[in-house]
């Protein structure tokens, strides 16, 4: 048996074998340390961009919660007012579970209302031709039973309602009176006031460096305050 | 100032470049897999050297260890064929030089390759840098206890695969002549 002073030394002579410290690296070292620094400006572009995102989902969601400021009052300018989110109702506690929700199938241009208890299949809803089912994006409308589909269709995001009837298993889609994104917008984000009567959409441009949060009407598709919130990242 | 910064690191590099790759050859037991290793723990190094500046060696072998690591984990599955194979015969004319030394040492480490990347580091550290078990820790970033248990365990399942491995043995061929 091999004791630990025998072994250490012919490790030792193994490893000086298959290496040489003085071996040459190749490597341009100026170029590696350019590369690392526009690898370092990406990550903080990218880790700031996610914060923004996020910061402006949970100010839509807010603003589309707690309704439009008051005349003269300030907007809230704090991302920590932003982020307290107002108590869910009582009644809505109670009420348990939304009656139905809907998810659109990524393989093929379906929407799917299904039973929040058994997630069975519902009725399944077709979507217009051209839309492509991984970028669409679905919010409840009030109790549950009508639901706001964004739906991108090459070069735009359109609005769609789609309501739901007998116990879900009917639906009808039809077009939502809002103005579609321009192109080389996409909808990250959508959610509806309990009311039914706004719709707050997290737009992302340029390639995900710029975001916005649009609150619109449902009824009008015009946007009630032209203090859109516009975040850059850089 | 960046200047200062990417002067700092190629003077780095250049210093340090050739104990790094041998440091993840021997990690990795391959030189273009030790090369491309090097190369991302460099550039690594780069992208934070603010931090990496601070002990730029100990933070490049570190995240060399991490890669390597990485590396094994996703590769060993595809390495489990006996590492005695073809180390076991000698042909008689090879068995009166160094060519057995050579084949004792291939095959040790071929063992070290069945260590654990982490352990492997503390060996490597230990036994090819000629560092100390303290230096060893401050370069790996854990503590001297921990460099102690691994150098212990890695010599332990080093003797214990080495002690399973067949004898070397001079082969002799049918139609060789013997000498």
């Amino acid at each position: 048996m091999l004791s630990d002073c025998d072994l250490q030394t012919r490790l030792s002579e193994a490893f000086h074998e298959q290496a040489d410290p003085a071996a040459e690296l190749g490597v341009d070292a100026a170029g590696l340390f350019r590369q690392g620094t526009r690898l370092r400006r990406r990550r903080i572009a990218a880790r700031a961009a996610s914060a923004l995102a996020a910061a402006a989902l949970v100010a839509g969601v807010w603003i589309v919660r707690t309704g439009p400021p008051e005349p003269g009052a300030q907007p809230p300018g704090l991302l920590l007012d932003a982020a307290i989110a107002s108590p869910q109702p009582a009644a809505a506690a109670d009420a348990g579970m939304p009656p139905y929700y809907v998810i659109a199938d990524h393989s093929r241009p379906v929407a799917e209302v299904r039973a929040p208890k058994t997630g069975k299949i519902l009725s399944p809803v077709p979507l217009p031709a051209g839309i492509d089912p991984k970028m669409s994006q679905v919010a409840a409308v009030g109790t549950g039973r009508s639901f706001v589909l964004a739906l991108f269709s090459f070069p735009r995001t359109r609005f769609y309602l789609l309501r739901l009837a007998a116990g879900g298993r009917s639906a009808h889609l039809s077009s939502l009176p809002v103005r579609p994104l321009a192109a080389g917008e996409y909808a990250d984000a959508i959610a509806v006031s309990p009311d039914g009567r706004r719709l707050a959409v997290a737009v992302q441009s340029g390639g995900g460096r710029r975001g916005i949060v649009e609150v619109m009407t449902l009824a009008t598709g015009g946007q009630p305050w032209p203090r859109a919130w516009v975040l850059l990242a850089r | 100032m960046p200047g200062g910064d990417e002067a700092e690191f190629a003077e780095f590099t250049a210093r340090e470049g050739g104990r790094l790759l041998g440091f993840a050859v021997l990690l990795t037991g391959d030189w273009q897999d030790a090369e491309d290793l090097v190369q991302m723990a460099l550039l690594r190094s780069a992208s934070r050297w603010s931090v990496a500046r601070r002990r730029p060696e100990g933070y490049a072998r570190a995240v060399l260890v991490n890669l390597a690591r990485d590396r094994w984990r996703a590769r060993r599955r595809y390495h489990a064929e006996p590492f005695a194979d073809g180390l076991t015969h000698l042909s008689p004319a090879a068995a009166g030089d160094g060519t057995a030394a050579v084949l004792d040492r291939q095959m040790l480490l071929r063992a070290c390759r069945l260590l654990p990347v982490q352990q492997r580091a503390v060996l490597v550290l230990r036994f090819w840098e000629d560092r100390s078990v303290e230096e060893t820790a401050a370069v790996l970033g854990c503590t001297t206890g921990t460099v102690k248990s691994h150098t212990h365990r890695a010599l332990a399942r080093l003797r214990l695969a080495l002690a399973e491995a067949p004898e070397l043995q001079v082969r002799h061929d049918r139609n060789e002549a013997p000498c």
